[in-house]
């Protein structure tokens, strides 16, 4: 029987793709999005290996702690990003050369900008079901809400993307 | 636009991720630190130890395993010298023994010492630097040159022990990181020497091994970076490559 460190192992490769990229999407920032991530599977770990109450839905759980870590973050930091100048140089973020990972095309990264137009609750359902491969009874779990509510919220997180989109071009 | 088009786009932010070397640091950081599980509590100290090693390449395995064995030598040797008489002919080649042992502990036993005080004195300078907001930023400079020195010494380390660079490079790296601040120009050269002496060897040893030929052509690029100086970049290039190995 594996241990909890080798089965929460597998969990961390499983999520740290989806929620790294949940939380890039709302704070923008590689340096604060990994420091966010990190923090989230330090507590996820830490939660798995209490086991009490007993975690039903790892990736559920996961997702609500980056949620509430990023609402954190806001509150504590404001909505203004300030960057300190003792951080400057030999950022992780690479904006040219070789190791740019993240070369998004116009297209996907005009639906980056657009995504953080769109209402939190639909950001988040858009990021879950769409990025996250979440089916829509699992992202009720996290937002105790109907499948059916869920149903309509991805519906018009779709329509309000659309229309940001749209003003954009 | 319709509807398949949007979530077509959508789905190409999955393009998004996050570095490697950031997700097997943070893995072993946050694994690594909480390794006995109360889960795992009935099994046996000794099996751990050996499904840890197991899981390691094979490079690694050998190292860690002779470095056990000879701890334990050592051990059992060291005791045997403290409890026989001394001077008696045993005791005499047992203590050089133990003598001989440990220092052929020394080169591997030292980096890894040595690469931990390194990490220990990045973080307690990104901790300064962090709590310096606002208040007295005199521990700055004491941080900053403790990271000097700590960088000093381990590059000596890896001179004269250069099968180390590989093992402690990723380490090294994100260690490493912290170094660049602003208005230390002498700090962010001690940390290009590091880099630089780990560069040498890792360069080495992908030049023997069999690469693709993506990696080949990624390899040119590593070398045109490392002629422009850019010897952080060119260790993160080479742990990119050694993973995707």
């Amino acid at each position: 029987m594996d241990s909890s460190n080798e089965q929460f192992s597998r969990i961390y490769d499983q999520y740290i793709e989806k929620i790294y990229r949940f939380v890039y999407l709302k704070v923008d920032s590689q340096e604060t999005a990994e420091d966010i991530t990190s923090k989230v599977f330090l507590k996820g770990w830490e939660a798995y290996q209490k086991n009490d109450p007993p975690i039903q839905n790892i990736g559920a759980f996961l997702y609500q702690i980056s949620r509430n870590m990023v609402v954190d973050y806001y509150k504590e930091k404001g909505r203004t990003k300030v960057v300190s100048a003792e951080f400057v140089a030999e950022m992780p973020e690479k904006g040219n050369g070789l190791y740019e990972k993240i070369l998004l095309n116009s297209d996907v990264e005009a639906v980056k900008i657009a995504i953080k137009s769109v209402k939190q609750e639909y950001q988040d359902v858009l990021i879950w079901h769409y990025l996250g491969d979440m089916p829509t009874q699992q992202i009720a779990e996290i937002l105790n809400k109907p499948t059916g509510t869920v149903s309509v919220m991805i519906h018009r997180g779709l329509k309000s993307l659309k229309n940001v989109m749209r003003e954009q071009a | 636009m319709t509807n398949k088009e949007l979530i077509s786009k959508l789905q190409g932010l999955k393009q998004i991720k996050p570095r490697q070397d950031w997700v097997l640091l943070t893995k072993n950081q946050i694994l690594g630190a909480n390794k006995v599980a109360p889960k795992a509590a009935s099994v046996g100290w000794l099996s751990r130890a050996l499904k840890g090693i197991a899981s390691l390449d094979s490079q690694r395995q050998l190292a860690y395993s002779f470095a056990a064995i000879l701890l334990i030598f050592a051990g059992i040797t060291g005791l045997a010298v403290n409890l026989l008489p001394t001077g008696t002919p045993v005791s005499v080649a047992v203590k050089n023994i133990v003598e001989k042992s440990t220092a052929s502990l020394t080169p591997e036993a030292n980096v890894k010492n040595k690469v931990a005080d390194f990490t220990k004195k990045s973080q307690d300078l990104a901790a300064a630097l962090k709590s310096a907001k606002g208040n007295s930023k005199t521990s700055i400079p004491v941080a900053i040159n403790a990271v000097k020195d700590a960088a000093k010494s381990l590059t000596d380390a890896i001179v004269k022990d250069p099968a180390s660079a590989k093992e402690v490079a990723l380490q090294v790296k994100e260690s490493a990181t912290l170094l660049s601040v602003n208005g230390s120009a002498d700090l962010k050269e001690t940390s290009d020497l590091l880099y630089k002496t780990i560069d040498d060897q890792m360069i080495a040893d992908l030049n023997k091994t069999t690469l693709t030929e993506s990696q080949q052509q990624d390899l040119v690029k590593i070398t045109d970076l490392y002629n422009q100086g850019k010897y952080s970049d060119v260790l993160e290039a080479i742990l990119l490559i050694n993973q995707s190995k």
